[in-house]
Order: C-alpha cells, then structure tokens, then sequence
C-alpha cells in the first residue's frame, strides 16, 4: 500500500447519492484523474453529471455576487474547469487525461487506476479493493460509499 | 446523523492525528467529522469540517478563499528552478 487515505461516507438525509459524489468531487477539487468505480457507470456518470451542472450554476451565482477581486478571479478559474471536466465512461485503461472515469469493479481490478482520488460505490472484495488500489499513492484518497 | 470515517489501511502505521485542523476555518476537529479537500500549497491533503458541506453558499466561497491562499503560498514559497514533480501543481496556474 502506499499512504493513500480512506475516507467512508455516507450521505447525509435528504441528500442523494450523485449529489454527494459531485459535491466531493467539487470539494477536492482535483485537477488530475478521478476515478468512480461502480457496477453502472452509465447511470450514475448521468446523474451525477446532472447533480454537477447544479453545481456549475451555484457557483456562478456566487461569483456574480462578491466583489472580492480575487475571489472572483479564483470562482471564474473553478468555473472553467467545472465547465470543461470530461465525465467518460471507460473500457479501457484510464488515460491520464484529468476528467472523470466511470469503470466497473472488474475493469479497475484488470487495470487499476492512477488519481487522486477512487470512489469505490459498492462494496468490493478485498481482493479487487487491493487491486484496483494498487496504483494509487500518498495523499491520494479512497472514498468509500458504504449502506 | 453524519457519519464519516477516515482510516488508514490496516497494515500501515497511522499517520494521521484523532484531530485534525479545518483547512478552510481553522477549527479542529474529530477525523469521524471531516472531509478530505483539495491540496495545499506543499501538496498535503487538507480536511473540511463537515458542517461546511451543508451550505453551498458558504462551501463555494470558503474553498475559493483557501484556494486563493494556498496559491498565493506556492507562488511566493516556490523555488522553480528546484522543482522535482513529474506532473506539475497545474491548478496553481492560471
């Protein structure tokens, strides 16, 4: 293993799974690879993209609220990424290519992926967690939707 | 109730205190009530205090704030000429 952290999440009442996954997405505001790994990626690539685009709208809101110049410029750089970070679903090996990966729980076993940050949707096998977990590294993080 | 919980992998030594600081407001907090956050200027995993989670309106600006510090500690704190990263903190560049 290599340092990464662990972090289990449930969502909170009233909050929706894909909500919960494009606020921490938000939230850790990679710029590089992120990973979901999940037995329906064309579902919840939809959803969540969906729940992101809330997001985008939220956020602009506050920007043409505030008069803090640096605020503003940093909100017009977040907006830009929010607005051009790919959501794909892949059936290959994830390319490094900064957007975010929707793959099954087999297809990150056969090729696990590098990012900075693994949401794992379902319970996996240890096996297949150690796996998939294999080319992560330190201060990268696992977030793991337990219930 | 929220339940959150971050742990290091059994067989690693932990590294990480019971409490840790907010990133974003400085308060110090149970690891069982924050969430991990973007990297700071030195490239370490920060934590956000959960209760920031639940107002859009004060997560958005928050993050902004502390991106903007954190930046500005890169920028400043940086010896270019010595960087040794294979994939550059791009997101500190506009």
């Amino acid at each position: 293993m290599h340092g990464f952290f662990i972090e289990k999440r449930i969502p909170p009442a009233g909050v929706s799974l894909s909500r919960d996954l494009a606020q921490h997405i938000f939230v850790r505001s990679a710029k590089d690879n992120v990973v979901v790994v999940t037995t329906r990626p064309q579902d919840i690539a939809s959803i969540t993209k969906k729940q992101w685009h809330i997001l985008i709208r939220q956020v602009q809101r506050e920007r043409s609220s505030t008069l803090n110049s640096a605020r503003i410029t940093e909100l017009d750089n977040q907006i830009a990424w929010m607005q051009h970070l790919a959501f794909i679903i892949r059936r290959t090996k994830v390319e490094p290519n900064g957007g975010v990966s929707f793959i099954t729980p087999d297809e990150a076993a056969q090729n696990p992926p590098g990012c900075s940050t693994l949401y794992l949707m379902q319970e996996v096998s240890e096996k297949q967690f150690s796996l998939m977990t294999s080319g992560l590294t330190k201060n990268d993080v696992v977030v793991i939707y337990a219930g | 109730m929220i339940s959150y919980t971050i742990n290091e992998p059994e067989h690693q030594i932990p590294t990480l205190p019971d409490e840790i600081a907010c990133g974003v407001c400085g308060a110090t907090n149970q690891k069982t009530d924050m969430t991990a956050g973007p990297y700071s200027a030195a490239g370490e995993l920060s934590f956000i205090c959960n209760v920031h989670l639940r107002s859009s309106h004060q997560l958005i600006n928050l993050l902004a704030d502390y991106i903007v510090n954190e930046r500005r500690q890169f920028m400043q704190g940086e010896n270019f000429e010595e960087i040794k990263r294979t994939i550059p903190d791009a997101w500190f560049f506009y």
